[in-house]
């Protein structure tokens, strides 16, 4: 055989391998275990247990509600920034991402802080948690889908006489569907596995979601065989949301050069003005008013008493965030050079399967089978810091996949054959060419495995050591005694942070976006 | 070479604390330890007998104690502190606790001790009650369980604790069934509708109530005389039931896979000495359980309920189907 056909292939592995064995040992192998363990572990039926029949009703209502919800006000908040350009829509944009991206917990505290626990307990406080939470999905999906369309029939229509009412419902609104479904979809899952929103704000039994009970069966009541059946029920259910979510994005057509006109402006200034005004004033009692007083709280409610123990545990964060990002990307990079530069097109589409999948889990119920399959990593000493540093790269490895695939895309092709033409081998085209033009793409996407890694807490509850506290573990802590002010300071470490991240990430992209220019 | 080093001092960073010698380690609740607490107290006094202690603390009791049981052989923690007879009997069926020998116990007063149970060791005890802030909230005329709710306005709110996951939480659901039997259903939905919610643990709930955010809380008889003396307000009071009060006695034990048994009967000691059970009531704002320690002229003045009996057996026995019951009868009414 020939040699460079050999060595080739070997270098196929070598890229390949990291990302194969981590996916499967990590996640493929342990959730396929709680599929097998469901039938062989269980020692009662749980649909016949009426509570847990409650439970499952109120999950997937509460989950249908919300996700009405998000996408009835990402639709609203969408059309408006994109076809009526409202005032301040850029700002609103942006801020869906920031909503999003803050963890659960720090929401849910705004939410009591600012509503009270008379409201903010029960299923007001739980669907405002999850469309101040969600709506940034549907909102940008929705956003992209619209600015995407395919213009010319609306223009058509309009000209032929129709009016603009009928050419929404008639053309319009069918070109989003595929959008519209596949962010009810995320909607729907990121709410039917939510936990703490549902656990702060639930208040009690009547208010419990599989996430909560699973969370009670792991760490509470020590209830393995139940865990497991729940875990089960719903990775099922989140395998089968990912296949609808893979089969509507499989339907958007991606449209060439559109037309420029914009049919639906609004012309009447004072109408824009208007309903920006109120469009705002909603959001901003709405979803506004949590962020303020969490920003609030956080300074006002400082004491000098927390310094030290806030210290410790950002240093705890800034590790465990640390080794996140280098094990995402040591296993990340290496897979995404191999389908761009060794392999080409063929796979793109393809490995988009293998790293998002775990984002269509809950992280309780991955963490959970991690810790069914490897027992060792539930247990007081440094395992149990690896178990978090999996599950969190699990989580994080489909986000930093964005950033690391853009900027992968972006590449100019011409340079590497510049390169090559000039004589320079693989290893030269990689440190010469690649390495320093992916720079900022690897620092983005560090950046987000960081972010991601300071608000969560799931992974921390099951396998955190008891000496270990980082911010997100002690805002739970605090949350979980109603210490409202020592809640406050880690959550304005936490927030400081994010922010921060939030700025780099911005010049990061802005850099990204005049190098393109 | 050197940012290569210091990358994995950092990693290492981990570890460090290991090092730094053996403390005895108490896996506890929160509101145990912390600045002035009993625990600091504890750990102040065992230092200056040449000892040292590690208090790691979690929501409530049972946390600390589920820990112990994920960690198994390999827990780090020496004593169990904060526990009540259930969550004693929980752990002594997987056979993590060392006995304590009857020479420790010697002081404590004989109805505190479990019969058959000799590595259950109280420290202090105190009555369940529902407390309010009579500023805004009228005094009830010393009504029963049930009178309680028909006395209550239609408006007030209550902040309980989840049997699931907090001491006082079960130990309420055991007094309820145990005082109403057949009427504890219809107790529970009567209570519902002023339940404004259910707190993981004790010091959640109180701080709700702190926040004027509901009218009553589940705490105990002696809550009143923190406020009396550490804030001198006597605004906050306990409702008082003629028909008696449920009796928490909370204790600690020592673990099977502790490496250091000494180091740890000896903190046990000092909890038990007359020094630290006469500190004991102005920490935990709960009764000593020595039998020979004086008490605050506050407490004395607090008037001591009756004590509700309990069929303790029953309770073990039953006590999971208890909050199955409870569970489905809150997931329709409450809050």
């Amino acid at each position: 055989m020939d040699t460079d056909y050999e060595q080739k292939i070997t270098m196929n592995w070598i890229l390949t391998l990291p990302i194969l064995v981590f996916m499967v040992s990590f996640f493929v192998l342990p959730i396929g275990n709680l599929f097998l363990l469901s039938s062989s572990v269980v020692t009662e039926n749980i649909f016949q247990d009426p509570y847990f029949n409650h439970v499952l009703r109120f999950t997937y209502l509460q989950a249908a509600y919300s996700a009405f919800l998000s996408v009835g006000f990402g639709f609203v908040a969408a059309f408006l920034i994109k076809e009526w350009r409202i005032f301040g829509g850029n700002l609103l944009w942006s801020l869906g991402l920031l909503f999003s991206s803050l963890p659960s917990i720090v929401v849910a505290l705004g939410l009591l802080g600012s509503w009270g626990p008379s409201i903010g307990f029960g299923w007001t406080g739980i669907l405002i948690g999850h469309l101040f939470l969600n709506f940034g999905i549907p909102m940008r999906l929705i956003g992209v889908a619209l600015q995407d369309r395919n213009r010319t029939p609306e223009l058509l229509a309009n000209s032929l006489g129709m009016n603009k009412r009928r050419v929404f419902f008639k053309i319009t609104l069918p070109q989003l569907k595929s959008s519209l479904m596949a962010s009810w979809i995320l909607s729907f899952l990121y709410s039917s596995t939510s936990l703490f929103i549902v656990m702060f704000l639930g208040g009690g039994p009547r208010f419990t979601t599989l996430e909560v009970l699973l969370y009670e069966a792991v760490k509470l009541n020590l209830n393995t065989p139940k865990a497991i059946q729940i875990a089960s029920l719903q990775a099922l259910i989140g395998g089968l949301l990912f296949l609808c979510y893979y089969r509507m994005q499989k339907r958007r057509v991606q449209e060439g050069q559109q037309p420029r006109v914009n049919l639906f402006l609004m012309e009447k200034n004072w109408v824009r003005v208007s309903v920006s005004l109120v469009f705002w004033i909603i959001t901003f009692s709405v979803l506004g008013i949590p962020l303020v007083f969490i920003l609030k709280d956080a300074v006002w409610d400082w004491s000098s008493n927390f310094t030290s123990s806030l210290l410790h545990a950002t240093a705890s964060s800034l590790k465990i965030g640390l080794c996140v990002v280098v094990l995402g990307n040591c296993i990340l990079y290496p897979f995404l050079h191999y389908i761009y530069r060794e392999k080409g097109n063929l796979l793109r589409s393809g490995s988009v399967w293998l790293v998002i999948l775990p984002q269509f889990f809950s992280g309780a119920v991955v963490a959970f089978a991690l810790s069914v399959f490897y027992p060792s990593l539930r247990g007081n000493d440094e395992w149990g810091i690896l178990g978090v540093v999996l599950t969190q790269t699990l989580f994080a490895i489909p986000l930093m996949y964005f950033a690391l695939n853009e900027g992968f895309e972006r590449m100019a092709q011409e340079r590497f054959w510049i390169a090559q033409s000039l004589g320079a081998n693989r290893w030269q085209r990689f440190f010469h060419v690649e390495l320093p033009g992916m720079r900022r793409p690897l620092l983005l996407s560090m950046l987000i495995g960081f972010g991601f890694s300071l608000g969560e807490v799931v992974s921390l509850l099951l396998f955190a050591p008891a000496h270990l506290q980082t911010l997100s573990l002690t805002l739970f802590q605090a949350m979980s005694r109603y210490r409202f002010q020592e809640a406050h300071a880690a959550t304005g470490v936490l927030l400081v942070m994010i922010v921060i991240l939030f700025l780099i990430m911005g010049s990061l992209e802005e850099k990204d976006g005049s190098g393109q220019n | 070479m050197i940012r290569l080093i210091l990358f994995i001092q950092l990693l290492m960073g981990f570890s460090l604390a290991e090092t730094q010698g053996a403390p005895v380690r108490v896996y506890t609740y929160d509101a145990l330890t912390g600045k002035g607490s009993f625990a600091a107290y504890l750990g102040e006094e065992f230092r200056k007998k040449g000892g040292s202690v590690e208090w790691i603390s979690f929501g409530t009791a049972g946390e600390a104690l589920n820990q112990i049981v994920i960690e198994g052989e390999k827990t780090r923690a020496d004593v169990i502190m904060g526990i009540d007879p259930v969550l004693f009997q929980k752990g002594a069926d997987r056979e993590i606790f060392e006995p304590v020998s009857a020479d420790v116990k010697k002081n404590i007063f004989p109805e505190l001790l479990l019969k058959q149970a000799p590595a259950f060791v109280p420290y202090d005890f105190g009555y369940l009650a529902f407390v309010y802030d009579n500023r805004v909230t009228p005094a009830l005329s010393s009504p029963s369980l049930e009178g309680f709710v028909t006395q209550i306005r239609k408006t007030d709110k209550i902040v309980l604790q989840d049997p699931r996951t907090s001491l006082l939480g079960i130990e309420f659901l055991i007094w309820t069934r145990e005082k109403l039997k057949s009427r504890f259903s219809q107790f529970w939905e009567n209570l519902g509708p002023h339940i404004l919610t259910v707190s993981p643990g004790w010091s959640g709930a109180y701080e709700l109530f702190l926040r004027g955010q509901a009218q009553y809380v589940l705490s105990y008889t002696t809550s009143p005389a923190y406020h009396l003396m550490r804030e001198h307000k006597d605004h906050i009071r306990a409702v008082l039931f003629q028909e008696g009060h449920f009796k928490q006695v909370e204790g600690l034990a020592l673990l099977k896979t502790s490496k250091q048994k000494h180091k740890a009967l000896e903190l046990i000691r000092l909890v038990l000495s007359q020094e630290a059970q006469t500190q004991l009531p102005t920490y935990q704002w709960m009764y000593p359980v020595h039998k020979n320690v004086k008490l605050p002229k506050e407490f004395i003045k607090l008037a001591v309920p009756k004590t509700a009996e309990m069929d303790w057996h029953r309770v073990l026995r039953e006590k999971e189907q208890w909050i199955k019951e409870w569970t489905l009868i809150m997931s329709k009414k409450s809050p």
